[in-house]
Parts: C-alpha cells; structure tokens; sequence
C-alpha cells in the first residue's frame, strides 16, 4: 500500500472511531491503522477505574475488542464484525494511558483471526496488562459492529 | 461475604466505570448477581447497536459481584480472564445480564453470564459470557 494509501486507510478508521459514541465516551484515539495493524490509545481517568482504582476490566476488554475489530476490518475491508474474543488479564492496568496493538494472524475469505496486546503506560514505562484473541467476521447483511 | 442487594448497589456504586456506564444489580443471591442498564446514546456503535464493550463489561462485573458472593470475608476478586460470545446485534432500550458461579474455589472461581437485550416485552440473547475470577486473599 502506497504512503497515500496509508494515510487515507488511517484517517477514514478515526472518522468510524469518531462516529462510535461509547468510543468518545472512552476517549479511544487511533494510534496505527495498515492492513492487518492497529494501535489504539486512550488515557485513564478516575471514571476508567474499578473499586480498587485499576482500570475497569471492562475498559481493557473495549480496548482490546476495538483493536481488533481494526486490524481484522482493515484486513478484510472495512463492514465487519466481533463474532467471539478472549482475554487474559495478566497485570492490573495501572498508569496514565493503555495501548492496544492488534494484529491479523490468520487471514480466510469470511473472517480472520486476530492478537492484542494491551500495554499500560505508567511513568514512561509500558507493561504487558492483558492479551486477547478474537474472531472477525465479513459482516452480511444488518450486524453488530 | 454474605450479599444483599443493598450491599451490592454499594459496591457497583464504588466502581467509577460502572457509575459511568449505568449499570445498577438488580438482584443478588447466593453466587447469582442480576444487573440491568438503560441503553442511551452513550453506549452505541456507529451503527446504532449497543458497543460490545458495553456489554462485556457489564458481564464482566456481574461476574465478579457473583463471585464476590460466595468469597471469604475480605478477599476481593478479580478478572483473570473473560470470554464473550456475541450471538447478535442489540438494538434494545435495556440490557440485562445474569450472572451465576460455575465452581467457587479458594483461589479461582468459575462464573458465566448471559446478557440479554430487552424492549417492553422482548427480550432476545444478545451475548455469552464465561469467566475466571481470581479469588485474592488480603495483604499479611
């Protein structure tokens, strides 16, 4: 894909990211978008928090399903949808703001099989908080995003 | 810890994400936690269907005040993992969540939930949710 390309893919994924409400609500910002690839970011504020004042799970889970959902639309074209995603939470998500990079794994004609990272930047240094996996399917007809 | 339903809307309201959101139990047993939402603009997709996020995290929390209930007096629980299934799009002016202990232990506990999407008298499943709580015992 050219560099013109690129640039058109990524700002037409923070035009979609911008229409999604509960994205706005987040304050989720679209880092990377290339076919297969997407970052997203958002920063931690106390309404993010749990009890305990982590990042809800539920924050991490939207990062990452939304990560995913980018890098699996951008590898099949842009109408898709989550069918199923997992996730482990490895560390309590602690610090100014979460990164989820997201990458196709497993490429087929009606869906595709996509990783995430979730990283939680505290102090200039980023650590590993979740991993997910999920199924992305060619969205027929009326759907889920 | 022993769970009535006033205790629970106590401690979904000491989560800011919940208070965000919306989500409020409706009730509470032993190892069941029900929980609603009404559904506002806030909680959409650019398509006009309710977020996935949304509903993974009210699954997610129903879960873990479900497991809460059936936890030692001053452990607190913990996501380790979640899985959802997301069977439809919900268009709905309510979401309903139940969720219920698989296998409480005394370091993990299994729990699941369904979430349903609810307008006047219909109410169609919209999410499968399963989970592993990390059952944590109190600092030494």
């Amino acid at each position: 894909m050219s560099d013109a390309g690129h640039a058109q893919l990524l700002a037409r994924g923070r035009e979609v990211l911008d229409e999604q409400p509960f994205s706005r609500l987040l304050g989720a910002r679209l880092n990377v978008l290339a076919p297969g690839r997407a970052e997203l970011e958002l920063t931690l504020r106390t309404e993010l928090l749990q009890q305990n004042g982590f990042a809800h799970g539920g924050v991490v889970s939207y990062l990452a399903d939304n990560a995913l959902t980018y890098a699996g639309g951008s590898a099949l074209g842009f109408a898709v949808v989550t069918s199923e995603f997992k996730i482990n939470y490895v560390r309590p998500a602690i610090g100014e703001r979460l990164i989820a990079r997201a990458e196709a794994v497993a490429l087929s004609r009606s869906q595709v099989v996509c990783r995430c990272d979730v990283l939680a930047w505290r102090g200039g240094e980023e650590k590993l908080c979740a991993v997910a996996q999920g199924t992305i399917a060619r969205l027929t007809g009326r759907g889920q995003a | 810890m022993k769970l009535d339903l006033d205790t629970a809307r106590g401690i979904f309201a000491s989560a800011p994400f919940m208070v965000e959101l919306g989500v409020a139990p409706t009730a509470v047993g032993e190892g069941t936690v029900s929980t609603e939402l009404r559904v506002e603009k806030r909680h959409l997709q650019h398509t006009g269907v309710v977020h996935a996020g949304v509903m993974a995290t009210m699954a997610d929390h129903s879960m873990g005040a479900a497991a809460q209930t059936l936890a030692p007096a001053g452990h607190w629980i913990l996501t380790a993992e979640l899985k959802t299934s997301l069977l439809r799009p919900a268009r709905c002016e309510r979401l309903v969540c139940e969720a219920q202990v698989l296998k409480p232990g005394r370091q993990i506990t299994f729990t699941e939930a369904h979430v349903w999407a609810v307008s006047g008298d219909e109410r169609t499943l919209v999410m499968k949710a399963s989970a592993t709580m990390a059952v944590t015992a109190p600092k030494a």
